[in-house]
C-alpha cells in the first residue's frame, strides 16, 4: 500500500501535502476498523453442532447460536398453514426440538435435509429459532447461484 | 461421444500448456515462429474448447444418460430451454463453461492484438494459456463433465425445480463469465511486468478490458440478485452470503482500479497500486471460485463439495507467489512520474475512493471468513451474519456514493478552495434539503437512510449541473439544439459522460437499495377464502386454492385481489409447484406485483384442509428501481467504451470542463 502512494520529494511544499493525505487516509482506516471492531462486538454468532449445544445444558442455552445438523425424518411439523414449524434436528451426538417462526421456510426444506438454524434456547428447551437456512448437498448442485 | 468430448478436452490443454511454454521461450531465444506457434495454440485452444462445449450441450439434446453429468443434470421431462442452464447447472459443466469462455475470450484478444508488440503478447499469451492449461487439468483429470456412467439410466434426475427458472439463463453464465473477463487484465498486467514495458501503453490497453470485465461481473451480480428476489421468496435481493460477497469483492476491486488507472493515464502516478489492484482482483475471482468449490465456509448455496478444492488453493498460491515476486522484481521501474499536489484535486479523491473500496473488501473478506479465523485460533466456529455486513458496509458505501460526487468535478492537480466552496454549495445544499424532505415525509428514525438519501441526492445535483453547463457551453459556442447539444456533448466526450450515466445508475440503485432496506413492510398472516389483510396501501383478499396439472408438475395455486387506496388494481397468484420426481421438495412462485413506488410480493407458505392459506407479504418500496439503475449502469458503461472515431475531439470536453470549473 505504502509504496504505491506518491513518493516524498525534494519538491519544496511536498511534505505538508504527504503529512495531510497521511491523516485523510489514515483517517478512512481507521474509521474503518472502527466500523468492524463494532460490527464484531454486536452481531458474532457462535456456530456449534447440536452435541456441543446440549453440553452446555440449560444455563449456556440463553446465547444466540447457530446450530447446524440433519431434520430428523418424520419430525417435522407444519403449524398454522404453514407459518411456522416444528421438528428435530440431530447430528451424531444428540438431537434437538426446533421451532420456527417469522421468516420463509426454504423450499429445499424437508426430511433429513442438512439445516442450519440461528437462535437460542427457550426456556421449554425448545430451540427458537428466527432463520432457517436448508441444504441438501446430495441432490442440489446450485452452481453459480450467487444472488441468494 | 464422451470420449470425444474428453479427447477434445485433454487436446485443449496439452496445447495450452505447450502455448504457454513456447510463448515466453519464442521470447527468451528470439525465436518468432515460436511466438508464432503460441499464437495459433491459442486461436486452436478455442475450437477444442468449443468442440468439447458442443459435444456435451448434444449429449444433452439427445439425452445422452451414459454420461453422468447429464444423467446427473437432465431428465427426458426437462423442457428443451432448460438443457443451457443443466449446461453448466452442476460443478463440472461449470467449469467447463469457464474454460470454455475462456479459451473464447483469449483468441478473440489474441486476434484483435495480433498486430500490437509480440513480446507483450507473448506474455500475454502465455499468462492466459497457464490459467486455460490449469482448467484444462481440472476438467481432464479431476472433475470432469464427460465422466460415464457404469450402468446407463433410462432418464435423468433432473435439474433441481428451484433452478427452473429464466434467472438460471441469465445470471449464472454472465457471473461465471465475469470472473473469467478479469483474467484478461490480469494477463496483461503480468505480460506488462514481465515484458517490462511498464509505460502508459498496457494501461490503454488494459482499461478497456478491464472495463468490459467490470461490465460483465456486475451484470452478473445485478442478475443474481434478481433470480434470487424473484425466486428464492425471502423479500430480498442480497443476503451476504459468502458466495455472494465472493462474487462482489472482484468487482468492488475492479470498480477501484477503473477509478485509479485513470490517474496513471493521466498522471503517470501509482503505477504499482495499480498493478496491485489488477492482481487482487484475479486472486478474488479465483478466491471465490475456490471459496464456492472447496465447502470450507458455509453457505446456503450449498455447491457439491468436490476433491477440487485444495488444486484451486495450490493454484491460488501458486499464481499470488509467482505474480507477486515478479512486482517486486518490477518495483524499481514502477516509480511515480508524479506526485500529489493537493489534496484539493481529482487525484486525492480518487485515492480516498480507493482507500474505501479496499476497506470495503477487507471488511467483507473478513466477515467471510471470519469461521476459519476463529476456529483457527479460538477452536470455536464464531460466524457473522447479515448485520455486521450491513453495519459496516452501509457507512462506507454512503461515504463513497458521496465521493461520486465530489470526484469528477475536482480538477486535476490541485483546485482552489473558494471555487470549489462556490461549486459544490448548490449541491450541497440540494442535499440536505432532500434528506429533510425524506425526513419529514419519513421520520427522522433511520438517520442512515437519510443520509444515504442525502449523498444520493448530492450525486443527482452534480450530474444534473454537468450536464447542464456542459450543453449550455456547448449550445452557446455551436448554436446546436438542445438536444443535440447534449448528444453531441456525449458522444464527443463518452469516457467522461459515459461514466456520468453510470453514476446515475448507480445512484438510482443506491436510492433504491436504501428505501428497500430501510422501509420494508412484511407481515405474515393465515387467512380463510374470502378474508382480507391490510399493509401499507395494500388490501389484499384471498380469493381461495384452486389445483391444476401441467405436464409434468402438479400445482397450487392461490388467488388474492389487490386493493390500492380502496380500488381493486388486479389479482396476485402465488402458487406452490410439485415437479415430478421432486414431489417432496415443492417449489414456491412468489406472487409479484410491480409499480414504480414499490413491489408487493407476496408467497404462500402453505395452507391447511378447511381451505385456509398463509402467506408470507411483503411491500419493497422501490425494487424496479435497482433494476433500472442496473440497466442504466450498463447503458453508461457502453458509451464510456465506444471507441472514439475522432480522437482530436476528445479536447472539447476538457476545455468545456475547464470553462465551467473555471467559471464557477
Amino acid at each position: 500500500m505504502q509504496s504505491s502512494l506518491p513518493r516524498p520529494s525534494a519538491s519544496p511544499a511536498s511534505p505538508g501535502r504527504h503529512f495531510k493525505l497521511l491523516v485523510a487516509g489514515g483517517a478512512i482506516v481507521l474509521g474503518i476498523a472502527y466500523l468492524i471492531v463494532t460490527a464484531l462486538q454486536t452481531s458474532t454468532v457462535y456456530y456449534i453442532t447440536v452435541g456441543e449445544l446440549l453440553q452446555r445444558g440449560p444455563a449456556g442455552g440463553a446465547q444466540q447460536v447457530r446450530l447446524a445438523g440433519d431434520v430428523v425424518p418424520g419430525s417435522v411439523e407444519k403449524i398454522d398453514a404453514g407459518l411456522a414449524i416444528r421438528f428435530l434436528v440431530h447430528d451424531g451426538s444428540g438431537q434437538m426440538p426446533v421451532y420456527y417462526k417469522g421468516g420463509p421456510v426454504p423450499d429445499i426444506f424437508g426430511e433429513e435435509v442438512q439445516v442450519v438454524v440461528e437462535g437460542k434456547v427457550g426456556p421449554d428447551g425448545t430451540f427458537q429459532a428466527s432463520t432457517l437456512l436448508a441444504k441438501c448437498p446430495s441432490k442440489f448442485e446450485a452452481e453459480g447461484a450467487a444472488g441468494a | 461421444m464422451a470420449d470425444f468430448g474428453h479427447i477434445a478436452i485433454v487436446a485443449a490443454f496439452v496445447i495450452a500448456a505447450y502455448a504457454a511454454i513456447a510463448a515466453p521461450l519464442g521470447v527468451q531465444l528470439r525465436a518468432p515462429e515460436l511466438k508464432a506457434s503460441a499464437y495459433n495454440g491459442v486461436l486452436g485452444v478455442a475450437v477444442l474448447m468449443t468442440v468439447a462445449s458442443g459435444t456435451l450441450l448434444l449429449a444433452f439434446m439427445t439425452n445422452d444418460f451414459s454420461i453422468k453429468y447429464v444423467a446427473e443434470h437432465s431428465s427426458r421431462e426437462m423442457p428443451n430451454s432448460l438443457v443451457a442452464a443443466a449446461f453448466y447447472g452442476g460443478q463440472a459443466g461449470s467449469l467447463l463453461y469457464w474454460g470454455w469462455t475462456l479459451s473464447l475470450f483469449s483468441a478473440l484478444v489474441a486476434y484483435q492484438q495480433r498486430r500490437a508488440d509480440s513480446t507483450m503478447m507473448a506474455y500475454v499469451h502465455m499468462t492466459l494459456m497457464a490459467v486455460m492449461a490449469f482448467f484444462g487439468l481440472i476438467l481432464g483429470f479431476v472433475a470432469s463433465p464427460f465422466e460415464k456412467m457404469a450402468v446407463v439410466p433410462s432418464n435423468g434426475l433432473g435439474l433441481n425445480p428451484l433452478l427452473y427458472d429464466l434467472g438460471m439463463l441469465y445470471h449464472p453464465p454472465m457471473l461465471l463469465a465475469g470472473y473469467m473477463s478479469w483474467t484478461i487484465p490480469f494477463a496483461f498486467a503480468v505480460a506488462a511486468l514481465a515484458a517490462g514495458r511498464l509505460d502508459a501503453g498496457w494501461i490503454r490497453t488494459t482499461r478497456r478490458y478491464a472495463l468490459v470485465a467490470w461490465a460483465i461481473l456486475g451484470i452478473g451480480n445485478m442478475l443474481g440478485g434478481w433470480w434470487a428476489y424473484r425466486v428464492l421468496g425471502w423479500g430480498g435481493y442480497w443476503g451476504w452470503d459468502p458466495v455472494e460477497n465472493s462474487a462482489i469483492m472482484p468487482w468492488l476491486i475492479g470498480t477501484a482500479f477503473i477509478h485509479s488507472v485513470m490517474i496513471q493515464e493521466r498522471r503517470g502516478m501509482l503505477k504499482v497500486w495499480n498493478m496491485a489492484l489488477v492482481l487482487v482482483t484475479f486472486y478474488l475471482a479465483i478466491f471465490g471460485t475456490f471459496v464456492v468449490r472447496s465447502g470450507v465456509i458455509t453457505s446456503v448455496h450449498s455447491f457439491a463439495q468436490s476433491s477440487i478444492g485444495p488444486f484451486f488453493l495450490a493454484f491460488l498460491s501458486l499464481v499470488v507467489a509467482s505474480t507477486l515476486t515478479l512486482l517486486f522484481v518490477r518495483l524499481p521501474r514502477l516509480r511515480s512520474e508524479n506526485q500529489l499536489d493537493s489534496m484539493l484535486s481529482r487525484e486525492a479523491s480518487f485515492l480516498m475512493n480507493n482507500l474505501l473500496f479496499l476497506g470495503l473488501v477487507f471488511a467483507i473478506f473478513w466477515g467471510t471468513i471470519f469461521p476459519l479465523v476463529s476456529e483457527a485460533v479460538q477452536g470455536t466456529k464464531i460466524t457473522v451474519g447479515p448485520p455486521f455486513f450491513n453495519q459496516v458496509a452501509g457507512p462506507i458505501m454512503i461515504v463513497l456514493i458521496a465521493l461520486m460526487g465530489v470526484g469528477p468535478l475536482m480538477p486535476w492537480r490541485k483546485g482552489r478552495a473558494e471555487s470549489l466552496i462556490r461549486l459544490f454549495a448548490p449541491p450541497v445544499l440540494f442535499a440536505v434539503l432532500a434528506a429533510i424532505g425524506v425526513g419529514l415525509f419519513k421520520g427522522f428514525d433511520q438517520p442512515k437512510a437519510l443520509a444515504s438519501f442525502g449523498a444520493c441526492a448530492f450525486v443527482a445535483a452534480t450530474i444534473a449541473t454537468e450536464l447542464s453547463k456542459g450543453t449550455l457551453a456547448r449550445r452557446q459556442a455551436t448554436g446546436e439544439t438542445v438536444l443535440g447539444a447534449l448528444g453531441n456533448l456525449i458522444s464527443r466526450n463518452n469516457r467522461r459522460y459515459g461514466g456520468y450515466v453510470v453514476h446515475l445508475g448507480i445512484v438510482m440503485i443506491a436510492v433504491a437499495v436504501t428505501a428497500s432496506s430501510a422501509y420494508q413492510l412484511e407481515q405474515s398472516t393465515r387467512l380463510q377464502p374470502g378474508a382480507s389483510m391490510a399493509i401499507g396501501e395494500y388490501r389484499l383478499t384471498f380469493n381461495g386454492l384452486r389445483e391444476r396439472s401441467e405436464p409434468g408438475v402438479r400445482i397450487v395455486e392461490a388467488q388474492l385481489a389487490v386493493e390500492a387506496d380502496r380500488e381493486l388494481v388486479g389479482t396476485l397468484i402465488t402458487d406452490k409447484r410439485f415437479y415430478r420426481g421432486f414431489e417432496r421438495q415443492p417449489s414456491t412462485s412468489v406472487g409479484i406485483r410491480t409499480s414504480p413506488a414499490d413491489d408487493l410480493y407476496v408467497v404462500l407458505a402453505g395452507w391447511e384442509a378447511d381451505g385456509s392459506a398463509s402467506f408470507m407479504v411483503f411491500v419493497n418500496p422501490l425494487v424496479i428501481w435497482i433494476w433500472l439503475g442496473g440497466i442504466v449502469a450498463a447503458a453508461g458503461t457502453l458509451v464510456a467504451m465506444w471507441p472514439q472515431p475522432r480522437p482530436g475531439l476528445v479536447q472539447v470536453g476538457a476545455s468545456t470542463r475547464g470553462l465551467a470549473v473555471g467559471r464557477a
